[in-house]
């Protein structure tokens, strides 16, 4: 994707938002609202109360990342907008949040659920499904996230036609 | 040696934990089973979960952000 200089800054201070939020929106939802899994339970299932402090301690360690990496969002975002004249298109914003919780959602689960085994999204279900549908909602925000920021470019001058300006030189 | 250094940062934290533990109605009992859960086994796969993820998406958002303009006035 190419995107001009200008826009670039604030492009990647919302791909780190966007990456921490959706940690955020993982570990909150899955690990402690829903309670599908923690960050071990494939390799140490929360059977035993240790086991479950275990579990606990890393899905602590996940959220400390989290939470730096949205700190250096905030930091970079900062940064972004210290020029007065920067852009500032929503859609570029936008985008690139939905770009960074897509890496996030595919490069996690590449990582912990398929590679390392840590954790598969809904523990103990019989199919992938889940997986392979985790893996698939960051493709689909990625491509949703590359559209909004593509939309934001800035258009190319239209080359002169016979009814243009060239034709007027003409005259 | 980075292994080392993993194992000294989380005995530091879960030092800290003991200490909390043995103020609570948990006792140290537990506190040293928790140690133990994670020192054992899991510990260097376990942090490969969490950091590896997180360093491939900042080098992500690097490459994102490279070339960008310097920042005027306020900016680092």
């Amino acid at each position: 994707m190419i995107v001009e200089p200008a826009r670039r800054r604030l492009l990647a201070a919302a791909v780190l938002l966007g990456v921490g939020l959706g940690g955020f929106f993982d570990g909150i939802l899955f690990h402690q609202i829903l309670q599908l899994h923690h960050m071990l339970t494939t390799r140490r299932p929360a059977e035993t109360l240790t086991a479950v402090e275990v579990n606990m301690f890393w899905d602590g360690m996940f959220h400390a990342f989290t939470w730096l990496v949205t700190v250096g969002g905030l930091a970079a975002l900062w940064r972004a907008l210290a020029d007065p004249d920067a852009p500032r298109p929503p859609r570029t914003f936008v985008g690139g949040m939905l770009l960074g919780w897509g890496l996030f959602n595919v490069v996690e689960g590449v990582v912990d659920h398929h590679v390392l085994g840590l954790h598969r999204v809904v523990e103990g279900a019989p199919h992938p499904w889940w997986d392979l549908g985790f893996l698939a909602s960051g493709v689909a925000l990625i491509a949703l996230g590359t559209w909004l920021v593509r939309a934001d470019a800035p258009r190319p001058a239209p080359a002169p036609t016979a009814r243009t300006p060239a034709v007027a030189i003409r005259r | 040696m980075a292994a080392r250094a993993a194992s000294a940062a989380t005995a530091l934290l879960l030092g800290a934990h003991d200490v909390a533990l043995a103020c609570t109605v948990c006792g140290s009992e537990r506190g040293a089973d928790l140690r133990a859960g994670i020192l054992e086994g899991d510990l260097l796969l376990a942090a490969a979960g969490v950091v590896v993820p997180f360093l491939a998406l900042l080098g992500a958002a690097a490459l994102v952000g490279r070339g960008a303009p310097p920042a005027r006035g306020g900016g680092a």
